[in-house]
C-alpha cells in the first residue's frame, strides 16, 4: 500500500491527484478506467477541501492498493466533521441545466465513477473507501 | 494539469472558445476570466471547441451552465462542438446534453449558423 498525506486545501490537489494518477497506472489501468479515478478522486477531494474543515485547517490522507489483482482500492482519509456520503441526494437531473441547483453534482459524478463507494467513521476519521474493479 | 484557453470570434458576435487540457478545480477560473468579457450583449453566438479537451470535472461543468445560462440572459445561443468520448460521457450522466445545442463537427455547426443567419437577415427584410 503507498500513501500520502498533505493539508486539505485545493493547492495541494495537483499533487494528491498525481499521486494517485501513478498509483493506477502501476496497476496497469487503461486510460478510460483510470480517468474514471481521476475524475472520482477529484470530486471527493474537493468535497473534502471544501467541508472537513470549516474551522481550522486539517489534513487529508490518500492510500492506494490493489486487491487480489482485480480491484483498485482508494481509501480517502480526513479528520474533519463526520460526513457519511450516503446521505447526500441525487442532483434533480431533469431540470434544464440553465435552472439546475450547484450542489451535489461532484458527489454524484464521483458515485457513478466507481464500482463501489464505502464511507465509515472510524474515531477521528472519515474514511470514503472507492473501489474500480480493473475488468469492466 | 494545464488548461490553454483560446478564444476566436469567428465572425459578428459570434465567438469561439477552445479549452485545451483539463478542465478542473485547478483551471477552471482561467477559463471563466477569458468568458467574462465575452457575457456582454454583443455576444450572438458563443461556441466551445471541445476539440482538445481531455478532461472535465464538475468544476468545469459548472462553468459550462454559466455560459448557457449567461447567453440565455443576453437572448444568445450556446452551443457546443466536438465532444470527446469521455468529456461526451460525462454530460450524459448528468444528462445536460438534452439542454445543450452539440455538434460533431464544425462543418455541421457552420452549416446551422448559416441558416440561423439567413434566417435573421430575412426577419429583418
Amino acid at each position: 500500500m503507498s500513501k500520502i498525506r498533505l493539508q486539505a486545501k485545493i493547492e495541494n490537489l495537483e499533487r494528491l491527484m498525481q499521486f494517485v494518477l501513478a498509483c493506477a497506472k502501476r496497476q496497469g489501468f487503461t486510460q478510460k478506467r483510470i480517468q474514471a479515478i481521476e475524475l472520482a478522486t477529484e470530486e471527493a477531494l474537493v468535497n473534502i477541501f471544501t467541508y472537513a474543515y470549516p474551522e481550522h485547517t486539517g489534513e487529508v490522507e490518500l492510500r492506494c492498493k490493489m486487491d487480489d489483482e482485480t480491484r483498485f482500492i482508494l481509501e480517502i482519509l480526513d479528520t474533519g466533521i463526520p460526513f457519511n456520503i450516503h446521505s447526500i441526494s441525487e442532483p434533480d437531473l431533469t431540470e434544464n441545466i440553465s435552472n439546475r441547483k450547484i450542489g451535489g453534482l461532484g458527489i454524484f459524478l464521483m458515485r457513478k465513477m466507481v464500482d463501489e463507494v464505502q464511507y465509515r467513521r472510524d474515531e477521528e476519521n472519515n474514511i470514503l473507501t472507492l473501489i474500480i474493479h480493473k475488468v469492466v | 494539469m494545464q488548461l490553454k484557453v483560446d478564444v476566436k470570434e469567428r465572425g459578428k458576435g459570434v465567438y469561439m472558445v477552445m479549452p485545451e487540457g483539463h478542465l478542473d478545480s485547478n483551471t477552471y477560473l482561467m477559463l471563466e476570466e477569458k468568458l467574462n468579457p465575452l457575457f456582454a450583449a454583443s455576444t450572438k453566438v458563443l461556441i466551445f471547441d471541445l476539440s482538445r479537451l481531455d478532461y472535465i470535472s464538475s468544476a468545469g461543468l459548472r462553468v459550462v451552465f454559466k455560459a448557457k445560462k449567461a447567453l440565455k440572459e443576453i437572448n444568445g445561443s450556446f452551443m457546443m462542438a466536438n465532444l470527446k468520448p469521455q468529456i461526451k460521457k460525462v454530460f450524459d450522466i448528468i444528462n445536460a446534453l438534452p439542454d445543450i445545442r452539440v455538434f460533431k463537427s464544425l462543418e455541421e455547426m457552420d452549416t446551422y449558423l448559416d441558416v440561423m443567419q439567413r434566417q435573421e437577415i430575412e426577419k429583418q427584410q
